[in-house]
């Protein structure tokens, strides 16, 4: 949950909100309303963000497919599309922490053994480049900080001689 | 958002909330402005309603109070206290919040001290004084929560 709105509510536990506590509350329950509306548009959007993201990575790395035969382009799509729909629930819930320890943690130490990470995060910046590309200003803006709470984390799986 | 919402969002990993789980949230979120308005007009009749609350009390049961382990003025605090936590809670639109922060433990340390029977009277006296002093839609908005804290009261 959203660390503002929990720490407003404990703060002003065991007594009447203050005139700037309500207003801070209006504006996290409008923002609220906001962020459904930037869901529903990128939930309309997925086939094509995911589309694009998927064909640039590939493009990228094209020895994927060598190493993982035809369901290469499948299971890229799939773990984005899984990393997209997490950030997108930490977007409605106004709550990086919640992409970065439901998945992206996990995420990072299973890819971290399995493949290439750098590979990996490359291809989240491809999800984020597409949603610059395919959704309006305003909700890949809302979107991003989220997303990129995903790639931070899978970074932090970079190698540190390949880091620098 | 509440508890209970929170947690539908949480179990929806790894797909899109569907329409109608959307729209309790929109619901929830919408609604937020009445909520904190109901709870500004308790604030603005906290004074009347323990004014008339205590009154009332003390002409029912004049010997509430007395005991040195709980005196009035303890009681008079807890039952502000009690007003103060029902509007957050119905702010909130959150019963889990109201049960986890303050009514199921409330409920249980009031019971250590005085018999619940006098405990449930003097609350219902205390929603009674709420009913008096806000119009009936408000009323209806906090009443939820007073009826939980009786349920604690005969649970604790």
């Amino acid at each position: 949950m959203n660390r503002e709105f929990e720490e407003l509510v404990r703060k002003s536990e065991g007594r009447y909100l203050q005139d700037h506590e309500a207003a801070k509350m209006r504006g996290y329950a409008e923002g609220l309303v906001a962020r459904i509306d930037t869901l529903t548009a990128i939930e309309r959007s997925e086939e094509t963000i995911l589309g694009s993201a998927v064909e640039r990575t590939m493009k990228k790395f094209p020895h994927l497919t060598e190493s993982y035969g035809d369901t290469a382009e499948k299971k890229v799509r799939r773990d984005l599309g899984l990393g997209l729909r997490y950030a997108v629930l930490a977007m409605l819930m106004k709550d990086p922490d919640f992409v970065v320890d439901k998945l992206s943690v996990w995420l990072r130490t299973i890819m971290s053994a399995l493949c290439n990470i750098e590979e990996v995060a490359f291809s989240y910046e491809a999800v984020l480049q597409a949603c610059e590309e395919h959704l309006t200003a305003e909700d890949a803006a809302e979107l991003a900080p989220y997303l990129r709470a995903h790639i931070d984390e899978l970074k932090r799986g970079v190698p540190k001689e390949r880091a620098a | 958002m509440n508890t209970q919402l929170k947690n539908v969002l949480v179990e929806t990993e790894g797909r899109y909330p569907s329409a109608s789980e959307l729209e309790n949230v929109k619901k929830w979120a919408l609604a937020m402005p009445d909520r904190i308005e109901v709870a500004q007009r308790l604030a603005e009749k906290e004074e009347d309603v323990m004014t008339n609350a205590i009154s009332a009390l003390g002409a029912k049961h004049p010997e509430f109070g007395q005991a040195a382990q709980y005196p009035q003025e303890r009681f008079h605090a807890d039952l502000r206290r009690h007003l103060r936590y029902v509007a957050q809670s119905q702010v909130l639109d959150d019963p889990t919040y109201f049960a986890e922060q303050y009514a199921e433990w409330t409920a249980e340390m009031l019971c250590a001290v005085e018999s619940p029977e006098v405990l449930t009277e003097a609350f219902e006296i205390l929603t009674e004084a709420v009913k008096g002093a806000l119009d009936a839609a408000d009323f209806r908005a906090l009443e939820p929560f007073f009826f939980q804290f009786d349920r604690c009261l005969h649970e604790a």
